[in-house]
């Protein structure tokens, strides 16, 4: 039986009580006793290698180790008593004789713990024979500098790599030699590492530092303000560490938390020696730089003018989707309240607004949260969601630590395929189909049975019906699951004791798919937080929510967006925070269109290619100089305070200026969270609708059998650097192909005789880019691969955004 | 070219690991089989073997970096060892080291451009009573017949098990 009654014991001459379970070091901590530590970090299973947590218990021989010792009752603990210290202070010279004392100049000096411990024990350097391992350096990444001479082989990097990283580090060698390293002790960017950089926010010591925080300063010179990362929809909490109004680094808030390399690395474009700092206005055709009431000025009466001479509805206005509520919120107010126009656009009218729009119908239930794909015992991954946001991967890896069995649709054998229990090989345009094929498999499983709660739905005769007619084809991809898999997975996913997340990136999968794999969750009983709606912009809930009162703000046109479908004839335009020239299909059309303007204003931190083309480019701030809220893919109200004030005027002041220039004076008040966005945001939460089946219909089957190779866009093995803020946070160095890679499988490069970086020319239906040739062996023979919003993606996937696939023609470029 | 040779590696592993599949505490077993099988561990079958094992690469990596007798890189049809023991220590081996460096024209631990020989030290192989020793291809040879044996081999090059 488990002892369930808690423990008293005492350490230090305290009495404390426990629950059973805790160890001596945890106990410890609870009363504010700080047990030395190296290897010990809570968040990370203890392995008691350091020796450093050694503490007596009366009536031992010997010490014992605190981290591991379970706290049992009646013990008593001496944590500092001189034997202890004695001991403590042997294990901090051994380290230190191994350990080059560069305190002075160390970045990690005043958080080191090998410092810290040395002054608190008053260990001596040289003790013991001083003898340096001579590791290289490793410092060919732009992030993370890994400098083995400073480790103390704690091995929390290791435990933090496998627990949420790419499990790339662990101990090699033997004996002295032991070291930290990569398999073939490879450099990071050769050895498949994420970049998360996990393993640098538990090292100890300087082992493992920021590249970036190189003798930018150090921890007693910087304060920690707490923000959220603005590069997908997953919203995390990052904590800045600042030096003025410099951010020095970034950490997470939690002991063991996560950041992926964009959210922890992304930073460095605030202070980018390109990024813009003074307003442009455009002089006798070039942009010059003006002062702000000027370019304010400019702005709101090129606009006005606009109105006065063709109308209200010749005014538009395009926004970012990574934008705060607030600012999306004063934005779509200035171009209603202010300009008399509706023409409001984002990216999302091309980007899964199918999916994001519909959400609430799609699933009724409360949303899943990160944290329910942790717990999870089921997880069903569809297509790229875990690289679209990168937050997805370690939740996946912590829930089959813990023995969740994982499904994965789609066809890319990277590290989702094996991890996963049951792989359900498929095609993205296949992927519905084999959803249906799973919830068909599902229902035959449960025939005798008939206990699905599925059943019970009204619709289940309607659903049931078209799903037999659908069904009547074989799963169309021949190099699809078979029955086996299928079964195989019905078995995890159809154990109703299992707690159960479907995950899909809202932005990379039709709607068909998606309401396929929601129908595997309601077949299943799952109503509640089975359901996460990945989505790789930060603000797409937020803006969608913000300038539609929860309803998309146009219709989608057949070509992408409701602006230029044709239907109004734009000739004033504001673009704040996008770059429809670099960002969206059709590039051609929208410069074509953006000359035919007669007046552009232009917000961004970058002058991008469509700023260049603008009569005013005003510099925008990121949220992160602003504060204030943004809906996350779990359908939260997430909010954020500013952390470093804008290098200009900032987005919210902007707006505010010209709406007082067009006669709405309050716009001034963006940044409180309105009640409004409250409003909005909880019907985001709390949707009003009922759980119900998708009926499939048999259209969706048909999938054409195209010899040769079909192109899609999937989010795998190429870095999104096409991301002007990224591209200006260092990641540029990390990724060879800028925009314009396309992945092919082994065989197809043979058979076209292309080895890895060549340039070649991609034909496809829409159009023809040149490209970048990387060989892929996570790709099947048939299919290659673009980073969904690269260029090179927009221009040959055009019009079938986001997924393709599209029939493509290679053939090596000749100069 | 570059990836049919990784095919017949790929597929050479997996049939080497069928048995290993699935078994507890097979890791280890799987290595020695593997390099049975290539006289070495190759990058492409080590990853072949993380994958089919379902074990990380970096887990591989480091247990097979740990032990002295995997080797990551090809290794010569004739392997010399000589005997470091303590033994031998006391008996010169040093100067045998020296001898056979510079007979074979090799440094400790390297094999030969041709893979015909690999130098190489060894901790004791129990025969200490014959001290200072050289094993060549598992056979202790007697420090006077050394040389003529390494030069027999170069010219048979009948590497023997």
């Amino acid at each position: 039986m488990k002892e369930t009654a808690p423990i008293t014991l005492t350490i230090d001459g305290r009495e404390i009580t426990v629950a059973p379970g805790t160890t001596i070091i945890e106990a410890a901590a609870a009363v504010g006793i700080d047990i030395p530590h190296l290897c010990y970090c809570p968040g990370l299973k203890s392995t008691g290698s350091c020796r450093l947590c050694i503490v007596e218990i009366e009536g031992l021989r010997s010490p014992v180790v605190a981290c591991k010792r379970k706290a049992t009752p009646g013990i008593v603990v001496h944590t500092d008593s001189p034997t202890i210290r004695e001991a403590r202070r042997f294990v901090v010279e051994l380290l230190l004789s191994r350990h080059p004392r560069e305190c002075l100049v160390c970045d990690k000096s005043g958080t080191c713990r090998l410092q810290r411990y040395a002054y608190e024990l008053g260990a001596r350097a040289d003790h013991f024979l001083v003898e340096y391992p001579n590791h290289p350096v490793d410092d060919g990444n732009p992030f993370i500098l890994r400098d083995p001479n400073y480790c103390v082989l704690c091995g929390r990097c290791v435990r933090i790599c496998h627990l949420q990283g790419a499990g790339i580090l662990d101990f090699i060698d033997r004996g002295l030699k032991t070291k930290v390293g990569t398999p073939w002790d490879r450099p990071l960017d050769q050895s498949g590492c994420d970049f998360c950089g996990s393993c640098v926010e538990v090292c100890p010591t300087a082992a493992l530092i920021e590249r970036q925080q190189r003798g930018r300063g150090r921890e007693w010179e910087l304060r920690r303000s707490t923000s959220v990362c603005g590069y997908c929809g997953a919203a995390c909490a990052v904590d800045m560490h600042l030096k003025g109004d410099e951010i020095v680094r970034t950490s997470t808030p939690q002991q063991v938390g996560y950041l992926c390399a964009r959210g922890r690395f992304g930073w460095a474009h605030l202070s980018h020696p390109e990024r813009l700092t003074m307003p442009l206005v455009r002089e006798n055709g070039t942009l010059v730089t003006a002062d702000w009431a000027e370019a304010l000025d400019a702005a709101a009466n090129g606009l006005t003018a606009v109105r006065g001479q063709w109308g209200p509805g010749s005014v538009g206005g395009i926004i970012g989707t990574g934008v705060s509520n607030e600012v999306a919120h004063a934005f779509q107010r200035l171009m209603r309240a202010g300009l008399g126009t509706d023409n409001l656009d984002t990216s999302l009218g091309f980007k899964g607004l199918d999916v994001l729009r519909d959400i609430h119908e799609i699933y009724s239930g409360k949303r899943a949260t990160l944290e329910d794909i942790a717990g999870a015992d089921v997880l069903l991954v569809i297509g790229d969601a875990a690289r679209r946001s990168p937050a997805i991967w370690p939740k996946v890896k912590q829930a089959l630590a813990s023995g969740a069995s994982l499904i994965y649709v789609g066809f890319y054998h990277g590290r989702l395929a094996k991890a996963a229990s049951v792989w359900l090989r498929s095609r993205p345009e296949a992927a519905e189909a084999v959803l249906h094929h799973m919830a068909a498999t599902l229902l035959r499983l449960d025939v005798e049975g008939g206990r699905l709660p599925g059943r019970r739905y009204g619709d289940f005769r309607n659903y049931r019906t078209a799903l037999q007619r659908a069904l009547t084809k074989p799963v169309p991809d021949p190099e699809g699951p078979d029955e086996s898999d299928l079964i195989a997975a019905c078995t995890f996913f159809g154990d109703l004791s299992r707690k159960a997340v479907v995950i899909f990136a809202a932005d990379g999968i039709t709607r068909g798919t998606a309401s396929a794999a929601v129908n595997l969750a309601y077949l299943t009983g799952r109503t509640e937080r089975a359901v996460y709606p990945a989505v790789s912009a930060a603000n797409a809930a937020g803006i969608l929510t913000v300038l539609g009162n929860g309803k998309a703000p146009a219709e989608s046109g057949s070509r992408g967006t409701p602006l230029f479908a044709g239907k109004t004839l734009v000739r004033g335009l504001y673009v704040l925070a996008e770059d429809p020239l670099s960002a969206f299909p059709d590039s051609e059309r929208w410069r074509e269109m953006m000359g035919k303007l007669d007046f552009l204003v232009v917000q961004d931190m970058f002058l991008t290619p469509t700023a260049a083309l603008a009569d005013v480019v005003l510099p925008a701030s990121s949220h992160v100089e602003e504060g204030g809220s943004f809906i996350s893919a779990a359908g939260q109200l997430v909010r954020f305070d500013r952390v470093i004030p804008p290098v200009g005027m900032g987005n919210p002041e902007i707006l505010a200026q010209i709406g007082a220039r067009l006669g709405i004076p309050r716009l001034r008040d963006v940044n409180d969270p309105t009640a409004e966005i409250e409003r909005l945001a909880s019907n985001c939460t709390a949707p009003d609708s009922k759980p119900a089946l998708f009926a499939p219909s048999v259209s969706h089957f048909v999938v054409e059998d195209t010899p040769g190779i079909s192109l899609v866009g999937y989010a795998s093995c190429f870095y999104p650097v096409h991301d002007a803020k990224l591209r200006r946070s260092g990641f540029a160095e990390l990724e060879p192909y800028d925009g314009d890679g396309i992945a092919l499988s082994p065989e197809d490069a043979e058979a076209l005789g292309i080895v890895e970086g060549v340039e070649v020319v991609a034909l496809s239906p829409h159009s023809q880019a040149s490209a970048r040739v990387k060989i892929d062996n996570g790709l099947l023979p048939g299919v290659a691969l673009v980073s969904p919003d690269a260029p090179v993606a927009l221009a040959l996937l055009g019009g079938s955004w986001p997924l393709g696939p599209v029939p493509i023609r290679l053939s090596v470029a000749t100069t | 070219m570059g990836s049919e040779r990784h095919t017949s590696v790929d597929e050479h592993t997996r049939s080497i690991l069928v048995p290993h599949i699935g078994r507890q505490g097979a890791f280890v077993d799987a290595l020695h089989d593997v390099q049975q099988a290539f006289g070495y561990l190759p990058e492409q079958a080590l990853r072949v073997l993380a994958d089919e094992l379902k074990l990380p690469l970096s887990q591989v990596w480091g247990v097979a970096s740990f032990y002295d007798q995997f080797y990551s890189v090809p290794r010569g049809r004739n392997i010399v060892r000589v005997c470091t023991g303590t033994a031998c220590q006391v008996r010169g081996c040093q100067a045998v080291l020296q001898r056979m460096e510079s007979v074979m024209d090799l440094k400790n631990g390297e094999t030969s451009a041709d893979r015909a020989f690999t130098l190489e030290t060894v901790n004791c192989v129990g025969c200490c009573g014959l001290a200072p020793v050289v094993v060549i291809n598992k056979k202790v040879v007697p420090n006077r017949d050394v040389e003529r044996v390494i030069r027999d081999l170069s010219k048979g090059d009948e590497g023997d098990e």
